[in-house]
């Protein structure tokens, strides 16, 4: 007996003794390996920390599937050097797969990629002009590259030989069935647990829709396999759909009607944003409010900074028509409007009112039927022609075959179709939307026949830099010592750039207004019509015009700049994505309704029928007229968030930012709409993935819309 | 014989130590030159007039861009620095070969033939350092912006992207060909005067006569952005080719990421 315990101890502590000495010899073998791993989660967590601010993931489990991987398949190879090239390879990977999606984070306001963005890869290569590399990403992973590089293939020849006998394979390729496993199971679970048909799940997900959860290499992993396996959307029942699209009608609000016959006019500009035309001091803080930095000089060269006053009168001359415009009795003023997604979501909000979630529509759905669309509903219930016009590249996000396609105008021109000189080179210089609104006046703003025309501007898209075709909008700021440019100051200038940018669309807008004023409203017989004066009627009389920014101009951080917002820890946070909304109902006198509710670009398509006097189906609408009483909520597609004016958040379990105000009855109230807005999204994702209303369910549509309005009637 | 602590730069003759003498350093210079036999002079002087023919032949391709209203009729003028530049790599790649087969056949040196013996960990320690702090400083004084990205620039037209970026490759060929000079520099200099330690006169020559003779002609002959910037960098590349031990390859390459980060 005694012997046998003796012998077990012995036998114990040799073991242990044997497998510390094997730890040791495998861990000498194995340096590089062990480097590597390292290396690659040193860079991944740079890589998070630099997009999500968070040095840590908190599912990590895919990304390290793939480091398992690496690990596992190094144990196949014979000798250090074909172990060290495949480490080298790996890291230079992950770097440059992290590198791409940091850009790419970068370069659009904060988007994590998704697998529907694949479509926009052209899109995206034609629109790249910089390369916001971040520094402390681009600094940590080469140092990170040289020092394994380097030290790694010092260390080849110093190391012991790896010893790759049959039965290190045999446990080898266990291990490598078990990560295969590993990852499947992961990515099974992940995607799975989700239903795409009831989103109702994303009001209380642990998805922070940043790279802090899964980390970019694993997200862009996840992605591909949700994308390709787990977002096939089931139809359901389509009488469910049927009788969820019919249920409910929106209500007519006091401004029902009030553009009833009226020619419709819907300019979408491009980066839009208040302090374009406006100074705020207490919002702009760096915007026209800003006092010039203090240059060295005589006591006696001291300039007197201007009064606000003065700097508003001085604003007025550089941007006269947005001024009318905003002035006029006839605009309602969309005061406290936000918008937070991308061109072609904010367009598609403002022209269907609706938008799936997971998919680009504009290349995903670009044939399908969607009667609601405006200019549909346009042509079949007032058999009016609606067109399309972009001074961008005609095929850019697919809007030649969806926009006649899918969303019914009559056609699309875009600057290749223009009698224009195309300043857009490529990189940097854009065209000038006043030389479009000056080309296609005529074909925008048609007499005789009654039109809704749709127009995208693009002079003030970044990126913000010195434009030749400009030169004229910066001189005349010089002249009135408006934002001067200032030299290292890059954030000024980009200001400075932009605001150039935005006294071009003030031109095209007093293009537009002129023309309108001063153009004879005809009726269908080519007779000229005349009031009840006597006086002719002109088109500006007749016509709904809507003005409205697409996004906050979130290039070069020229947003935040201009607000001084950096953080969503700041008080006044969601100010960030306030943009401007405005809508001239011909030259009625309205007295200047200012709009002070929340409102977002959900909003325009409700409110421009609503005005219209279109009594429409209001599941399909995300949002309501400006004019009821009822507010929306917003939830961006682009940025996989929810915003209102008075919080911003990915899910419930994780407000981003939330206004002092915002008490416990609101955030109930935030609750219930959003709860209301997932259902019409599941059932938007139905509508578009199944092509609803194509077929006899188009001509259904259109006969109950005319029997809702003529209910509400 | 008294033996006496030596400096750096104190010569010895032909690998005996010197003896002690209150004789100025450029004594023992001289000492050491007249130890050096009458062939190897010959090939030390054939390799100092070949990096100075390498230093002529890279200030004189400017003259090349005396042709410039004849570039300018192609393609309204966008390309004829990209062109100017592509002229300068055809250049120096014929002169490099040119020359290196010149070294090899009379003076018995293979110029970018890597050496036997490696690095050691501290060395590539240290080039790694000394890139990581210059590329820190660098980014630092942009805003903690590359250096790359400054350059490129904000919202350029195609073309003068492409210019932008053709810069770096001008950057890089006269690199290469003050590298090589350097490297004729430190061999011959060394042969000529040998020293029980080795004296940096590749890395001094890149400073003094690469550097500054580059910095005048940057400032006086073009509108490049940064041009003192690239001559603090010639104290980088020094540094580097010193850590290195003077090897040409990691030298050039180790330089060429501070040159563009």
């Amino acid at each position: 007996m005694e012997n046998q315990k003796i012998s077990f101890k012995t036998r114990f502590t040799t073991g242990l003794k044997a497998f510390g000495a094997w730890c040791v010899a495998f861990f000498k073998v194995n340096y590089l390996m062990f480097a590597y791993i390292v290396a690659a989660v040193l860079i991944e967590l740079t890589g998070v920390a630099v997009t999500a601010g968070k040095f840590y993931m908190t599912e990590p489990y895919l990304f390290l599937t793939f480091v398992a991987f690496v690990c596992i398949v190094s144990q196949y190879l014979p000798g250090h050097r074909s172990r060290y090239a495949l480490f080298l390879s790996a890291l230079i990977v992950n770097i440059i797969l992290d590198l791409v999606f940091i850009v790419i984070f970068d370069s659009t306001g904060g988007t994590v990629f998704d697998f529907a963005m694949l479509n926009l890869r052209n899109d995206a290569m034609a629109i790249v002009e910089t390369l916001p590399f971040s520094f402390t990403f681009v600094f940590v992973s080469a140092v990170t590259l040289a020092l394994y590089g380097v030290l790694g293939f010092m260390l080849i020849s110093r190391m012991p030989k790896p010893d790759v006998n049959r039965s290190s394979a045999v446990t080898t390729s266990s291990l490598a069935a078990l990560a295969v496993c590993v990852n499947v199971m992961v990515s099974y679970i992940g995607n799975a647990k989700n239903d795409v048909n009831d989103l109702s799940y994303m009001l209380h997900q642990t998805e922070t829709a940043t790279y802090s959860n899964k980390g970019i290499v694993g997200n862009f992993y996840n992605e591909l396999v949700r994308g390709l396996w787990f977002s096939e959307i089931d139809i359901g029942d389509p009488e469910e759909l049927r009788f969820f699209i019919y249920d409910s009608i929106t209500e007519h609000t006091p401004m029902f009607g009030k553009a009833d016959g009226y020619n419709v006019v819907t300019v979408l500009c491009e980066s839009f944003e208040w302090f374009t035309f406006l100074y705020d001091a207490q919002r702009y803080p760096n915007g026209y409010a800003k006092l010039p930095d203090d240059k060295p000089g005589t006591p006696e060269e001291t300039i007197v900074p201007p009064t606000a006053e003065e700097i508003i009168a001085n604003l007025k001359t550089l941007y006269p028509n947005l001024y009318r415009f905003y002035e006029s009795d006839s605009t309602v003023v969309f005061n406290n409007s936000y918008s937070l997604e991308k061109t072609d979501i904010s367009e598609n909000k403002s022209i269907i009112g609706n938008y799936p979630l997971y998919e680009y529509i504009n290349y995903t759905y670009p044939e399908n039927t969607i009667p609601y669309s405006l200019p549909n509903i346009m042509k079949n219930m007032f058999g009016v022609e609606s067109n399309s016009f972009h001074d961008g590249y005609k095929s850019f996000y697919n809007r030649d075959q969806h926009h006649t396609t899918a969303l019914g105008f009559n056609s699309y021109t875009a600057t290749e179709d223009m009698d224009i000189e195309d300043d857009d080179t490529g990189l940097g210089e854009r065209n000038l939307d006043s030389l479009m609104f000056e080309t296609c006046k005529q074909e925008m703003f048609p007499t005789g026949r009654r039109f809704n025309t749709y127009i995208t501007t693009i002079t003030q898209h970044g990126q913000y830099a010195y434009r030749e075709n400009l030169k004229p909008y910066y001189d005349k700021m010089d002249a009135l010592g408006i934002l001067p440019f200032e030299e290292g100051n890059d954030e000024q200038n980009a200001l400075r750039y932009y605001c150039a940018a935005g006294m071009d669309l003030d031109k095209a807008i007093g293009v537009m207004l002129d023309y309108l004023e001063n153009t004879d409203y005809l009726d269908e017989n080519g007779n000229k019509v005349t009031d009840e004066q006597g006086n002719p009627v002109k088109l500006a009389d007749r016509t709904l015009v809507t003005l409205f920014g697409d996004h906050n101009c979130y290039y070069q951080g020229t947003s935040n700049y201009a607000k001084n917002i950096y953080s969503s820890k700041v008080p006044n946070y969601t100010e960030l994505y306030r943009v401007p909304v405005m809508m001239k109902v011909g030259n009625q006198n309205l007295d200047r309704p200012i709009i002070n509710k929340f409102t977002c670009v959900s909003d325009i398509y409700p409110t421009i029928l609503d005005l219209l006097g279109v009594t429409m189906f209001s599941n399909l609408m995300y949002g309501t007229s400006a004019f009821s009483e009822q507010e929306s909520i917003l939830y961006s597609r682009a940025y996989g968030k929810f915003l209102t004016d008075k919080i911003y958040f990915n899910s419930l379990n994780t407000i981003i930012y939330k206004a002092d105000d915002a008490d416990e009855k609101y955030l109930a109230e935030i609750e219930d709409k959003a709860t209301v807005l997932l259902n019409k999204i599941s059932h938007v994702n139905r509508i578009f993935a199944s092509d609803f209303f194509k077929g006899d369910r188009e001509a259904e549509f259109y006969a109950k819309l005319r029997d809702a309005s003529s209910m509400g009637l | 014989m008294k033996k006496r602590t030596q400096d750096h730069n104190t010569a010895v003759t032909n690998g005996a130590e010197a003896v002690v003498s209150p004789a100025p350093a450029r004594d023992a210079f001289r000492d050491a030159y007249l130890s050096v036999p009458a062939s190897e002079k010959t090939r030390a002087f054939t390799m100092l007039g070949a990096a100075g023919v390498t230093m002529l032949v890279m200030f004189l391709s400017r003259l090349f861009w005396l042709f410039k209203p004849l570039l300018d009729k192609i393609y309204y003028g966008t390309l004829s620095e990209v062109i100017y530049y592509i002229f300068l790599g055809v250049l120096c790649t014929i002169y490099i070969i040119v020359l290196n087969n010149y070294m090899k056949k009379n003076c018995e040196l293979r110029m970018f033939l890597p050496r036997d013996k490696k690095m050691t960990i501290p060395q590539a320690l240290g080039v790694i350092a000394i890139c990581a702090a210059a590329v820190f400083v660098t980014s630092a004084a942009f805003g903690f912006k590359t250096k790359v990205q400054i350059e490129m620039g904000n919202g350029v037209t195609m073309a003068q992207a492409l210019t932008n970026i053709s810069v770096y490759f001008y950057y890089a060929f006269h690199l290469w060909l003050a590298l090589a000079a350097a490297t004729l520099v430190q061999r011959g200099l060394t042969l000529l005067l040998p020293a029980k330690f080795t004296v940096p006169w590749g890395a001094i020559f890149l400073v003094t006569v690469f550097g500054l003779i580059e910095l005048v002609f940057e400032l006086g002959t073009t509108d490049h952005a940064y041009p003192w910037l690239y001559y603090m960098f010639t104290y980088v590349y020094a540094g580097i080719f010193v850590l290195a031990d003077y090897r040409f390859h990691v030298t050039y390459w180790a330089s060429i990421v501070v040159l563009v980060l």
